[in-house]
C-alpha cells in the first residue's frame, strides 16, 4: 500500500554534510544522467537538477507523490519496481548515477531491487544509497527498557520492513555484485532521534544512561549514526556475468552466503602518500603462490585524490590480482577502523592483515593456508616474519640489511605477557572470528593488534609454522617506527589493555591458566635467584670496601707519621725534593 | 626446517583453484586485445627497439601470469616485442601459443627444433634472431613477473649509463642479497632472470657461453664484460616479482643443485685456473652423496677447458664462501 501522500518529502540542503541529500548531491557529478528510485514528490531530482544540472528520472510507486513531482516539472513515473522490470520501466535508458535514498528498507526482498539496476548503469557508473542505523544508541536505550514501537517516520518507520548495519547492508551489497566504494554517515548525539521522542519518553535515570553509553562506547563506534549513505560500483566480471534483464530470473545470493571456499581475503590498509610503498605490498600478493586470493585495499583516512590514486595503481593489476578498493569513512585515528572495515567485506575462507609497506613472501598462503587444512583444530596460522631495514627514495623502499626475526614457536603466556606476532604474518579462519565476534578495539589508539591477538588466543588454537612468509620493513629514516615504551599513548594503552582484557575477555582453560601460572612461578624463582645473586655481589663489594677503608686508615696513619718526624731517615725524600726544587716539564714531554 | 604447506601437485591445490573462479584474474576486456603475430616463421619475425625473451622449460604453469604482467608493461621508445623459446615443446605446451596470442604484445614462440638446448645457448638462438632495429634484449625468467615500470627503468637506466652492458632488475619480494655500490650501482655480477642486455655488447662478447647449460652462465657474461671494458649495473628501483629460494614449495631443487656445481667448477675452472677448481671438487666431495659428485664430475669433465686472462679486474673475484659477489646480509 502506497504510503499517505507528502509524507516522504524531505528539504533538500545541499551543503549540509550532515544530512543524508546533502551527501548524496555531493556524490553526484555534475550533467549526469540520474535515475531516482523512490523519488516522491521530487525534492532531491529538483535539487540536481537545479544545484548540479542532472538529467533526473524519477520512480515512486505512488502516484500521487509522482503527481506532485511532475507538478514540480520533474519527469516522473509510477511504477512497482517489486513486479515490473525495472528494464522496461526506463525502457532501455543508461544512467550514471542510480538513487536508492530510503527505499531498500521498505522492500521484502532489497536486493531483487539493488541486484538488476547495476545493468542500466553507464560504464562508471555508481548506485547511492542511504538507510538508517539500527544501531543507534537511541534504538540501544529503548530496548533497554522494555520497549519496541514504530513511528509515522525514521529509523523506526512503520513501514520498514527490513533493517540494516553498515556490515550487513555492505554484505548484501556484495551478494547482488557491487563493491562499497564509499560510506558516510549523518550523526545525531544520544536522544537527538524520534525513537524516543527526542528524549521525552526516556525513563532511565541519568546514571544508567551514562552505563548504557560506556556500553555503547565500548562496542559500538557507530552507535551516534542515524543515516548511512554508501556509493556502490558494480564489482567487475559479477557485475558482466550477470543477466541484468529481467529480475524474475534473477536469484541473487544470500546474505548469509557460506564463505568461498579456499579464498584468501587480504586486507591491506593504506594511507595517504605511501602509493610508492602500497605497490610492492600488492605486487608481493601477485606472487603468493597459493591460487586463491583476493585483495581488499582500505584506503584510510585520505584525501580523495589519494583513494583515485589508489585505484589508478590498481588498474595496473589487472589480469595479475583480484583487486577491491574501498574508502574507510574518516575517523580520528582509530587504527582498529580499517582493518575492522576490511574485515567486514571478507567472503572468503580465509584472511589476513597486511600493512601497505610491508610485503608477503610467495609461499605465504601456501605454508600457512596448509598447515590450517592439516590441523583443522587450530584457527590461526602464523609463520616467520623478517625483519628489514631500508631507506625510503623517491621511488620506495631501498633495502639495505636484514635485521632480527619474529620467530617464537607459540606460548600462550608469552602472548599474553607482550606481543611477539605481528600482524602481517598470519593467516585467520574467518568464519571462526566472525562467529565469534572478535573484532579490532576502535577505542584504542595502539596495540590494537595485540587486544586482536589477545582474544584469539583466548578463544582458539595457533599453529606456528617455521619458514620465513613474510618481510616487517623499517625505513631508517625512522618514519615507520614508533617510540614503544615510555613515550606517547603506549604506557597508558598498555595498562588499559591489561585491565580491560586481563579483567573480562580473556577466558583461559585451565590448562592454558597452569601454564601462565608455571610461567609466573618461573619468573618468580628466576628473580629470587638473580636477587641472590645480587646480594651476593654486594657482599663482595662490601668485604673489599671495608679492606680499602682499612688499607686508606694506614696510609694515612704514615702520612702523618712522616710530616711530624724528626728523623733524618724519613724526612730523606722531602729534603731531595727541597734541594732539586720542583720537577719542571722537560723540552721533550 | 618444516615445509608444511600444499604443493601445486597435490589434489587440494586443483580443488581450490577451480572452486574460486576468479572474477578479475586472467580477465580480457572483450575487443581490448587482438592478435597481432603468433608465428614460427623467421621471415617474419617481429621487430622492436626491446626484445624481451623467455627460456621456456615446463612453465605452462607460470604463463598466464607472465602474459598479464607483460601486458601492464608502460610503454618504452621504439616499443618491444616478446619472444619465447621452449626448451621442451613435447611436456604439453602446446597451449602456449593460445596464451601469448591473447596478448596485447607482438610476440613470437619458437619450439626448441634440437631438444632441450639449455638456458645460454636458447638466449643466443633468440638473441641472433632479433632484428637490425633492436637495441635492447630483456632477459626475462618464466616464472618471472616484472613491475609495470620495470622496462621503463630499465631502458632509462641503460640510456643514461651507456658503458653499462648488463643492467639488472631487483629480484623482488626476497632481494637478492649480492653487493652493489649504491652510488655507481656497480656490482660484479649481475643475475639474469630480469636482465636489460645492450644488445651490441651482447654480440660483441659472443653471447652466453654455451658450454654451461644452466647457471652461472651470467656469471660468466658479467665478468667478461668486466674485462672488455663493459659495465654491470644493478637498479634497485626497477624491480621482478620471482619466486625464489624455498618460496615455491612445488619445485625440484636436485636440478638446481647439479648444474649450479658443475657451472661452479667451470667458472673456477675458466678465471681462476686447474688448481681452484679441485680445490671445489674436494669440497663436494666433502659435502655431497658419492653418486652426486660422480654425476656432476661427469658432466663437469665433458665440459671444454676454456680459459680467460683475469688480470687482476677487481669484480671477478671468488669469496670465501665460494660465492661471486660479497653479501648486503
Amino acid at each position: 500500500m502506497p504510503p499517505p501522500a507528502g509524507k516522504y518529502d524531505f528539504a533538500v540542503d545541499p551543503g549540509n554534510r550532515n544530512s543524508t541529500y546533502g551527501l548524496i548531491c555531493d556524490r553526484v557529478p555534475r550533467g549526469a544522467a540520474v535515475l531516482d528510485i523512490g523519488c516522491a514528490s521530487g525534492n532531491l531530482a529538483l535539487a540536481l537538477e537545479r544545484h548540479r544540472g542532472c538529467r533526473v528520472l524519477g520512480i515512486d510507486i505512488d502516484p500521487d507523490a509522482v503527481a506532485a513531482a511532475r507538478s514540480q516539472g520533474v519527469d516522473a513515473v509510477v511504477a512497482d519496481l517489486t513486479v515490473q522490470p525495472v528494464l522496461e520501466v526506463v525502457a532501455g535508458r543508461r544512467f550514471d548515477v542510480i538513487i536508492l535514498a530510503d527505499v531498500l528498507e521498505h522492500l521484502v526482498d532489497p536486493a531483487g531491487v539493488l541486484a538488476p539496476v547495476a545493468a542500466l548503469l553507464t560504464p562508471d557508473g555508481r548506485v547511492l544509497c542511504s538507510f538508517p542505523n539500527i544501531t543507534h544508541i537511541d534504538i540501544q536505550m529503548m530496548l533497554a527498557q522494555d520497549q519496541w514501537r514504530t513511528r509515522p517516520a525514521g529509523i523506526l518507520d512503520q513501514t520498514h520492513l527490513r533493517f540494516f548495519t553498515a556490515a550487513s547492508f555492505s554484505e548484501m551489497a556484495f551478494a547482488c555484485g557491487y563493491d562499497v566504494t564509499a560510506l558516510e554517515r549523518v550523526t545525531l548525539p544520544a536522544l537527538g532521534t524520534e525513537v524516543l521522542d527526542y528524549g521525552a519518553e526516556l525513563r532511565l535515570g541519568t546514571a544508567e544512561v551514562a552505563d548504557l553509553e560506556a556500553v555503547a562506547r565500548q562496542g559500538n563506534a557507530n552507535r551516534e549514526v542515524y543515516q548511512y549513505v554508501v556509493e556502490l560500483h558494480p564489482a567487475p566480471e559479477r557485475h558482466r556475468s550477470s543477466p541484468g534483464i529481467d529480475p524474475a530470473q534473477r536469484t541473487p545470493r544470500a546474505a548469509s552466503a557460506p564463505p568461498v571456499p579456499g579464498l584468501l581475503d587480504v586486507v591491506v590498509r593504506t594511507t595517504e602518500g605511501r602509493l610508492k610503498y602500497l605497490k610492492d605490498a600488492l605486487y608481493s600478493l601477485v606472487g603468493l603462490t597459493y591460487p586463491a586470493v583476493r585483495a581488499i585495499v582500505c584506503v584510510d583516512n585520505s584525501s580523495s585524490a589519494y583513494a583515485e590514486a589508489v585505484r589508478d595503481l590498481a588498474a595496473h593489476f589487472q589480469g595479475l590480482l583480484d583487486l577491491v578498493v574501498t574508502e574507510v569513512p574518516p575517523h580520528h585515528e582509530q587504527r582498529g577502523r580499517p582493518l575492522n572495515w576490511g574485515l567486514d567485506q571478507a567472503h572468503g575462507e580465509y584472511v589476513s592483515f597486511l600493512d601497505d609497506d610491508d610485503v608477503y613472501y610467495p609461499s605465504f598462503g601456501d605454508r600457512l593456508i596448509g598447515r590450517l587444512r592439516e590441523r583443522p583444530e587450530a584457527t590461526v596460522a602464523y609463520g616467520i616474519g623478517q625483519v628489514v631495514r631500508g631507506d625510503p627514495t623517491e621511488w620506495g623502499f631501498r633495502t639495505v640489511s636484514h635485521d632480527r626475526r619474529y620467530a617464537e614457536p607459540f606460548d600462550r603466556p608469552a602472548l599474553f605477557l607482550e606481543n611477539y606476532i605481528p600482524i602481517n604474518t598470519m593467516v585467520v579462519r574467518r568464519a571462526a572470528v566472525v562467529e565469534a565476534g572478535i573484532r579490532f578495539d576502535e577505542s584504542l589508539p595502539v596495540y590494537e593488534d595485540w587486544a586482536f591477538l589477545r582474544e584469539l588466543a583466548a578463544r582458539f588454537e595457533f599453529e606456528f609454522v617455521d619458514a620465513p612468509i613474510s618481510e616487517y620493513r623499517l625505513r631508517t629514516d625512522g618514519s615507520n617506527v614508533t617510540a614503544r615504551g615510555s613515550e606517547g599513548p603506549w604506557p597508558a594503552t598498555l595498562a588499559d589493555i591489561r585491565h580491560r582484557y586481563g579483567a573480562h575477555t580473556v577466558r583461559l582453560s585451565e590448562g592454558a591458566l597452569a601454564a601462565l601460572a608455571e610461567t609466573y612461578r618461573d619468573a618468580e624463582a628466576r628473580h629470587r635467584a638473580e636477587g641472590q645473586a645480587l646480594r651476593a655481589e654486594i657482599d663482595v663489594l662490601e668485604e673489599s670496601n671495608r679492606a680499602l677503608s682499612g688499607e686508606l686508615a694506614g696510609t694515612k696513619s704514615l702520612i702523618r707519621v712522616v710530616l711530624s718526624s724528626r728523623s733524618w731517615r724519613l724526612t730523606r725524600p722531602l729534603r731531595r725534593l727541597l734541594r732539586s726544587g720542583l720537577p719542571e716539564k722537560g723540552p721533550d714531554e | 626446517m618444516c615445509r608444511g604447506g600444499f604443493s601445486h601437485r597435490s589434489p587440494a591445490y586443483a580443488s581450490v583453484r577451480d572452486q574460486w573462479r576468479s572474477p578479475f584474474r586472467g580477465r580480457r576486456p572483450a575487443g581490448t586485445y587482438h592478435t597481432r603475430v603468433s608465428v614460427v616463421h623467421e621471415d617474419t619475425w617481429p621487430q622492436a627497439r626491446v626484445q624481451i625473451q623467455v627460456v621456456l622449460h615446463h612453465s605452462e604453469r607460470w604463463l598466464p601470469q607472465l602474459v598479464a604482467g607483460l601486458r601492464q608493461l608502460t610503454p618504452v621508445d621504439g616499443g618491444f616485442t616478446v619472444a619465447l623459446w621452449d626448451n621442451d615443446p613435447d611436456s604439453g605446451s602446446g597451449a602456449v601459443p593460445e596464451v601469448v596470442a591473447d596478448a596485447a604484445f607482438t610476440s613470437v614462440w619458437l619450439p626448441s627444433p634440437r631438444g632441450n638446448i639449455g638456458f645460454g645457448a636458447a638466449h643466443n638462438a633468440l638473441a641472433a634472431r632479433a632484428g637490425p632495429g633492436c637495441e635492447y634484449l630483456l632477459l626475462l625468467n618464466p616464472d618471472a613477473v616484472p613491475q609495470y615500470d620495470c622496462l621503463e627503468r630499465l631502458v632509462a637506466a641503460a640510456e643514461m649509463n651507456t658503458t653499462a652492458a648488463l643492467i639488472e632488475a631487483a629480484q623482488f619480494p626476497i632481494e637478492h642479497p649480492k653487493a652493489y655500490d649504491p652510488e655507481s650501482l656497480e656490482t660484479n655480477w649481475c643475475s639474469a632472470a630480469c636482465l636489460l642486455v645492450r644488445r651490441n655488447a651482447f654480440e660483441e662478447l659472443g653471447g652466453f657461453d654455451e658450454a654451461l647449460f644452466l647457471y652461472c652462465e651470467d656469471v660468466d657474461l658479467s665478468w667478461r664484460s668486466w674485462l672488455s671494458g663493459w659495465r654491470c649495473i644493478y637498479i634497485p628501483s626497477a624491480r621482478c616479482l620471482h619466486v625464489t629460494e624455498d618460496q615455491d614449495l612445488a619445485k625440484d631443487r636436485s636440478a638446481e643443485l647439479l648444474h649450479s656445481a658443475v657451472g661452479h667448477l667451470h667458472l673456477r675452472r675458466k678465471y681462476f685456473g686447474e688448481e681452484a677448481a679441485m680445490e671445489y671438487r674436494e669440497e663436494l666431495r666433502q659435502h655431497l652423496a658419492p653418486t652426486a659428485v660422480e654425476e656432476i664430475l661427469a658432466r663437469f669433465d665433458g665440459l671444454p677447458p676454456t680459459t680467460v686472462d683475469r688480470r687482476q679486474d677487481p669484480h671477478i673475484v671468488l669469496q670465501p664462501e665460494g660465492i661471486y659477489a660479497a653479501t648486503r646480509w
